[in-house]
């Protein structure tokens, strides 16, 4: 039995535990409203404070889109490892789980080192999920992208993003990484076979002292056929926040090719080594359309085995050559499409002579069209219209004439500007399309091809949670906003008004210096009268002469900032306003020192026309320029993370026309097949196309097959 | 069934380059919600020099991390979706400028700092 004391003390410590707990709850409701999942839907951890809930660490979880690359993956598996090390199964700690983290996944570089310009930026979450048991599950999302402004804008860029989206989303031009790239290819048609080979590369980070930025191997080959082509490439990019020039990149390149391609009813083959030059310009026209163009210099030999072959007029069958290749093109990218057009002179001579003995035209215009139809399900539809003309003064190597077919031939060799040169049709394989009235191979042509394809079975690139998170995206477009802002300070720094502002900033640091020395002699004369006035007088004029004397000669800032904080009448900046308030306001107002008046008076007269200036700048011009070069990487950005998968089975329809002259007739192809990517790793098209108004000794029709695979040494 | 995510902790990287490709500034802001009820925004300000244009950017030479006054939270969030062109400006000319006097010792570190966050003041 108890006694009364005792019931009375454990009554009282009832009550004191009864107090103490509601307390706790109030202290705990005030600083942290919930650190328990209550009044919630279950498993949400929102407004829970898992640390003093005392929650523990379930799981964890990387989400980096381009974790498919193998290189990616491997920092991704190593942050991981760290992150499981340190949090797993531990209690819960927000230093741990978010500060530490997020230093490991910083230290493993994400966005790897690149040596032309681009636009970078990186985005970082760290979520917690799934807070169930007393368990919670954390998930680490980064998302970090490089893109080069201008190329964007080119059609063969858009193939890329959709074949190989690590490429335009800068994610391998890795400094570190190996210089060697190789990627084995292989297509069939029944002219051909199966052909096989490759393309080696050897990019190193510096070409010795050459201007050059890498040397490659390509080569493909069957029974029937092979094609070699070794080059040195070169390039140069502007400056993506240097504006300036409206030369946005250019590259040269060496090159030396030799092939030999059967056409049914003999070869054609030939051997050259060509130099060759091109150009991109900066957006123009409000950034809708971007120019190129470039230039070669050509000479080798054509040769044919004949076999039943018969030779046009004016047409030999073995010669050597000399050419001169000029050529340009428009481009234009929008939010969907895509749309350019490539023209291409050639001049030839038969032998090493100064004369035209051949010209060549050639027209080629793409338009590219792709729509999500639901959610990534994207319907893509590639247009492509190809015409050509060869006049012939002299002679020329039989060849050099149109050949047509499955194949495609370029008029430049340079994988980032194909301008087609020949009737493709893929109903019929490859040169075999190629008998006109006068002989083998053509003088004339045309071909329009239709390839549609929708992706029906598919897994985005960026995960769905992110591409529907408005504020992800949103942060995501502010990086391309933060890059075409300062873009539009670059812009503004050109302004003829800044210019003028810029050859009075000696003046005003003249003007300021001989005020504080002024002000320097007077304080001294007046002792300790009026401490505080001199002191804010000094501070001002001290705060603007180090902003001038910055703007004159950069320490570690930009001119313009400096010039327009300086000039501003924001009070939170060191200002030149300050100075006329703080010396002949505040100072001279009791002083009454005609010296001083007359040299504040000089420095607030250069502040006035400074300003006057600096407001003229036009920088509605500014930011209309910025956001031009910038359009074509807005559009890449939202195509990467709107429109691109991971992987894609979609099949596809076909249609060709085609057309060789003199009087060679018209062919018509449809087709249809099917198309399975997987980012990065391979591509693969398989399809047959009916010729349905076939010509002599001609087929019926034409398996197309082309497979590309990924660069075997990442 | 799974939940919808909660954001305890975000962090964003604007890399600003001067005309003259000499200089670089890194300019993050990070979100931290991880004192429970109160969100704490943190400028993370680096700046980077090279002598030549074909140098690569060593170590950054100065590294300030400024916690954000609350009373500009909202600014914070708001330039964490783009910085403007004020804000770019003043990111590479004061904020630069300041961050390296203090490092040179001619100004305080909480003068600097003042002026990196002064950033999200500019429109």
């Amino acid at each position: 039995m108890r006694s009364k004391f005792p019931l009375r003390l454990w009554a009282a410590a009832r009550v004191v535990l009864l107090l103490s707990c509601v307390a706790a709850v109030c202290l705990a409701q005030t600083e942290k409203p919930k650190v328990i999942e209550q009044d919630q839907v279950a498993g949400s951890c929102e407004g829970i404070d898992l640390e003093k809930a005392g929650f523990t660490v379930r799981n964890i979880r990387m989400d980096d889109p381009f974790d498919f690359l193998p290189w990616v993956k491997a920092r991704q598996k190593r942050a991981a490892a760290q992150i499981t090390a340190l949090i797993k199964d531990k209690p819960f700690t927000y230093s741990d789980a978010a500060d530490k983290a997020l230093e490991i996944i910083e230290n493993e570089n994400f966005l790897p080192d690149t040596s032309d310009a681009r636009v970078k930026f990186r985005l970082e979450f760290v979520t917690v999920a799934n807070c169930m048991n007393g368990n919670v599950d954390l998930i680490y999302r980064i998302y970090s992208t490089q893109i080069r402004p201008v190329l964007s804008a080119r059609p063969e860029e858009r193939v890329k993003e959709r074949e190989t989206p690590q490429d335009p989303a800068g994610q391998t031009t890795v400094v570190a990484a190996s210089p060697f790239h190789f990627t084995p290819i292989a297509s069939y048609d029944s002219t051909n076979l199966l052909s096989g080979g490759g393309r080696f590369e050897f990019r190193p980070r510096k070409f010795w002292k050459l201007p050059l930025k890498s040397a490659s191997i390509q080569g493909e080959a069957s029974p029937r056929m092979h094609n070699v082509v070794a080059a040195l490439e070169g390039a140069y990019d502007s400056e993506v926040e240097a504006g300036g020039g409206w030369l946005a990149h250019a590259e040269w390149m060496l090159d030396f090719a030799h092939y030999s391609l059967p056409t049914g009813a003999g070869d054609i083959r030939g051997g050259h080594l060509t130099a060759n030059f091109s150009g991109v310009t900066k957006p123009l026209f409000n950034g809708n359309v971007s120019l190129r163009f470039g230039g070669s210099v050509e000479g080798g030999n054509r040769q044919t085995e004949l076999g039943s072959l018969i030779l046009a007029p004016d047409t030999v069958p073995n010669a050597g050559f000399g050419m001169v290749k000029l050529y340009g093109a428009m481009d234009s990218r929008f939010r969907s499409h895509i749309f350019s057009a490539s023209y291409g002179l050639e001049l030839g001579s038969v032998g090493a002579a100064a004369r035209v003995d051949w010209h060549k035209h050639i027209l080629d215009a793409r338009h590219q069209f792709w729509y999500s139809l639901g959610n990534h399900h994207l319907l893509d539809v590639e247009s492509r219209f190809t015409l050509g003309r060869l006049r012939v003064p002299g002679t020329v190597p039989l060849p050099e004439r149109f050949f047509g077919g499955r194949n495609e031939e370029f008029l430049i060799a340079n994988d980032d500007w194909q301008i087609r040169a020949n009737p493709v049709i893929r109903a019929i394989p490859g040169n075999r399309f190629f008998q006109t009235d006068e002989g083998a191979g053509g003088r004339d042509f045309f071909s329009y091809n239709l390839t549609a394809a929708y992706g029906v079975w598919r897994a985005t690139l960026v995960p769905e949670e992110l591409t529907t998170d408005d504020d992800f995206k949103s942060e995501l477009e502010g990086a391309i906003t933060t890059v075409t802002s300062t873009l539009q300070n670059y812009y503004s720094s050109k302004d003829p008004h800044y210019n003028n502002v810029v050859s009075q900033l000696p003046a005003m640091q003249t003007a300021l210096n001989d005020l504080k020395t002024a002000v320097a002699a007077t304080e001294t004369s007046h002792g300790d009268q009026f401490a505080d006035q001199f002191k804010a007088c000094t501070r001002a004029v001290n705060g603007a002469l180090r902003r001038i004397n910055s703007a004159i000669t950069p320490q570690g800032a930009d001119p313009f900032g400096l010039i327009s904080s300086v000039l501003s009448d924001d009070p939170d900046e060191i200002q030149l306003l300050k100075v006329n308030q703080a010396c002949e306001v505040d100072l001279n107002g009791a002083l009454h020192d005609a010296n001083i008046t007359a040299l504040t008076s000089r420095v607030e007269t250069l502040r006035k026309a400074m300003t006057a200036e600096f407001g003229q700048i036009d920088a509605e011009r500014a930011q209309k320029r910025a956001t031009a070069d910038l359009a074509f990487t807005r559009r890449t950005l939202n195509t990467l993370f709107n429109d691109v998968n991971i992987y894609s089975i979609s099949p596809v329809f076909v249609f060709d026309v085609a057309k060789i002259g003199p009087f060679g007739g018209t062919r018509y192809g449809p087709g249809a097949g099917i198309r399975f990517e997987l980012a990065t790793t391979a591509h693969f098209t398989l399809g047959y196309a009916w010729n349905v108004k076939r010509g002599p000794g001609e087929g019926r029709g034409n398996i197309f097959f082309a497979i590309g695979v990924r660069d075997l040494f990442h | 069934m799974a939940t919808k995510a909660t954001v305890i902790k975000m962090k964003v990287h604007f890399e600003l380059n001067t005309p003259n490709g000499l200089r670089r500034v890194i300019f993050g802001l990070e979100k931290d919600a991880t004192s429970g009820t109160t969100v704490t925004w943190t400028i993370n300000f680096q700046l980077f020099e090279r002598a030549k244009k074909t140098d690569p950017y060593g170590d950054a030479i100065v590294t300030l991390d400024v916690e954000v006054d609350k009373a500009l939270n909202a600014k914070a969030e708001k330039a964490a979706k783009g910085l403007t062109a004020g804000q770019s400006a003043h990111a590479l000319g004061p904020a630069a400028d300041d961050a390296k006097a203090a490092e040179d010792g001619e100004i305080d570190q909480e003068d600097a700092q003042q002026t990196v966050q002064n950033t999200l003041k500019k429109k």
